[in-house]
């Protein structure tokens, strides 16, 4: 009798517990097809028309696009980056090799927005406050820790003969990297990028430190979207938003049932 | 040939060196220097009512926040432990998927949810449990709960995680001696939990430390932690002294925690949830 009190009521919270996690979610999709002109509820059934403003104001369209170009950019040198770093310390094994690698995840621990004063003081005389290349490469760094996180755990897997291997039949390192180390860490490169894109594509805080009118991205519209009046078009723009994400996070499951790498030297 | 891979690292040792220790190091240095050489912006952290107050609120939050957020997630991850493998797959995969949204996304559910005339005070009085309107927003209350939200994947994870290996005979010899349940919990599975749920404390706390984007909206400018009382003294009121002395007490708080519970637990063990 008393364990099956205990067990519905170890239900009730897990329902509870599950709502609170999901909810959010539920209310900005249910948001964003209202049919009302302010931030509730459908009342009288479903309405695309917030959608429609989202395509109609240029100021969405301008800023998705920045924000693509901004995250791929930011990603790209991230990668490439982060990949030749992780192969680097994977290879020499010494010391120093250890703690430059363990040096790249400070990114991660040093909160962003002291990175963030720190980057604006550094653009200020640079001239890269609100520009492209200024928020790409801050975005960039915080890309690099999980490029590298993910592409060592790959690495870390790798039988070390097959750099051996590669070398005794005559390959120079850039040969070996290029046709042996990175395919075989693909599923680490591969998912470190995507973490990436999608953290740098919501990354708020750099980019309402370095960014202002000249490079509107999304986020920024966002926040500046909340801090007036919100609307309905906010959570239009948020739903597209989720399912970009959603979007990105299967092919990222997608990437990871990919047939194994090619064996090495085939 | 070994220094032929050496030099892989170099590229992105420089771009690290120019785009995050300079920089970084250049916010220390300012906090000694600006407006002149010396120790007075740390004398505000004596003096100004302001700086001590963002200091104890984000203190206050990022503390309330580690336990709601640990206790919540570990009661989520024993739940999904217990429950049938598919219900406990989705609520592991859900939270899991949680942790990839947007802060921002999620912050505008929350405004539209706790507002006064928001989606849950008008639910509460349709049903007649409430008169007026809770004041869920523009509080700690409502920081509180987004921030429990954001922070909620990073404790289920590595608690669901040891929570998988506690080895099933140990619970099975514990059920035989007729243990009751409770008492297995107590005794078998928590403890076996216990370096998930202190690696989960210090991830949240020291993320809590420095969070920017909740406590800005849904505190709507009444609850004003230290990243917040950052930007307003550097787009406010230009002054970056102030600014930067308290990023670096902020980053010297998140290097304390950080040290502190590399020191219980490990560092790898902090990150592996993540």
């Amino acid at each position: 009798m008393q364990s099956r009190l205990a067990s519905a009521l170890g239900t009730a919270i897990g329902v509870l517990l599950f709502a609170f996690v999901l909810a959010p979610i539920v209310i900005v999709i249910l948001i964003s097809v209202t049919d009302q002109p302010y931030v509730s509820l459908p009342r009288h059934g479903i309405s695309w028309r917030h959608y429609a403003e989202l395509l109609e104001n240029p100021k969405w369209a301008i800023s998705l696009l920045n924000s693509l170009i901004v995250s791929a950019g930011a990603t790209l040198i991230a990668t490439v980056l982060g990949t030749l770093c992780a192969i680097g310390a994977w290879q020499v094994r010494t010391w120093w090799g250890r703690y430059l690698q363990a040096a790249m995840l400070l990114p991660l621990i040093v909160p962003v927005v002291v990175q963030a004063v720190g980057l604006y003081r550094l653009y200020i005389p640079a001239g890269l406050i609100d520009t492209f290349p200024g928020i790409i490469i801050g975005q960039a760094i915080l890309g690099i820790p999980y490029v590298v996180i993910a592409t060592s755990a790959v690495l870390s897997n790798v039988d070390r003969r097959i750099d051996q291997a590669s070398r005794s039949l005559g390959a120079t390192p850039l040969q070996t990297t290029w046709r042996v180390l990175i395919p075989a860490a693909r599923p680490g490169v591969l998912s470190g990028a995507l973490i990436c894109f999608v953290f740098c594509f919501d990354e708020v805080v750099l980019t309402v430190f370095l960014t202002g009118l000249r490079t509107p991205l999304l986020p920024k519209v966002v926040w500046d979207g909340l801090q007036d009046d919100m609307r309905p078009v906010i959570a239009a723009a948020c739903t597209t938003l989720l399912f970009a994400i959603l979007a990105v996070m299967l092919a990222r499951l997608w990437a990871g049932r990919l047939p194994a790498l090619r064996k090495p030297g085939r | 040939m070994r220094l032929r891979y050496g030099s892989f690292l170099m590229p992105a040792a420089a771009v690290l060196l120019v785009f995050h220790l300079v920089p970084v190091a250049m916010v220390l240095g300012i906090s000694f220097t600006e407006p002149h050489a010396g120790l007075q912006n740390y004398r505000a952290l004596l003096t100004s009512g302001a700086a001590q107050n963002a200091l104890a609120t984000t203190f206050r939050i990022a503390v309330s926040t580690t336990l709601i957020t640990v206790a919540l997630g570990t009661v989520y991850a024993l739940i999904a432990w217990k429950s049938r493998p598919a219900i406990g797959r989705l609520m592991i995969n859900t939270v899991a998927l949680t942790f990839w949204l947007s802060v921002l996304i999620r912050t505008v559910a929350w405004v539209a949810i706790l507002r006064d005339n928001g989606i849950l005070n008008g639910l509460l009085q349709a049903i007649g449990l409430i008169a007026t309107p809770l004041p869920l927003l523009r509080n700690q209350t409502g920081v509180l709960i987004g921030m429990v939200h954001y922070m909620l994947p990073l404790a289920v994870l590595p608690v669901y995680n040891s929570l998988r290996a506690v080895p099933v005979q140990q619970l099975q010899a514990a059920r035989s001696m007729s243990a009751s349940g409770a008492y297995i919990l107590r005794t078998v599975v928590l403890p076996q939990c216990t370096p998930g749920i202190v690696a989960a404390c210090a991830l949240v706390f020291m993320l809590s430390l420095g969070f920017f984007v909740t406590p800005a909206i849904l505190g709507g400018g009444k609850v004003v932690m230290v990243a917040e009382y950052i930007r307003l003294q550097i787009e406010e009121t230009v002054r970056w002294g102030l600014a930067s002395m308290m990023a670096t007490t902020l980053l010297v708080a998140v290097c304390v925690s950080m040290g502190l519970a590399a020191r219980a637990v490990g560092l790898k063990r902090i990150f592996q949830g993540h």
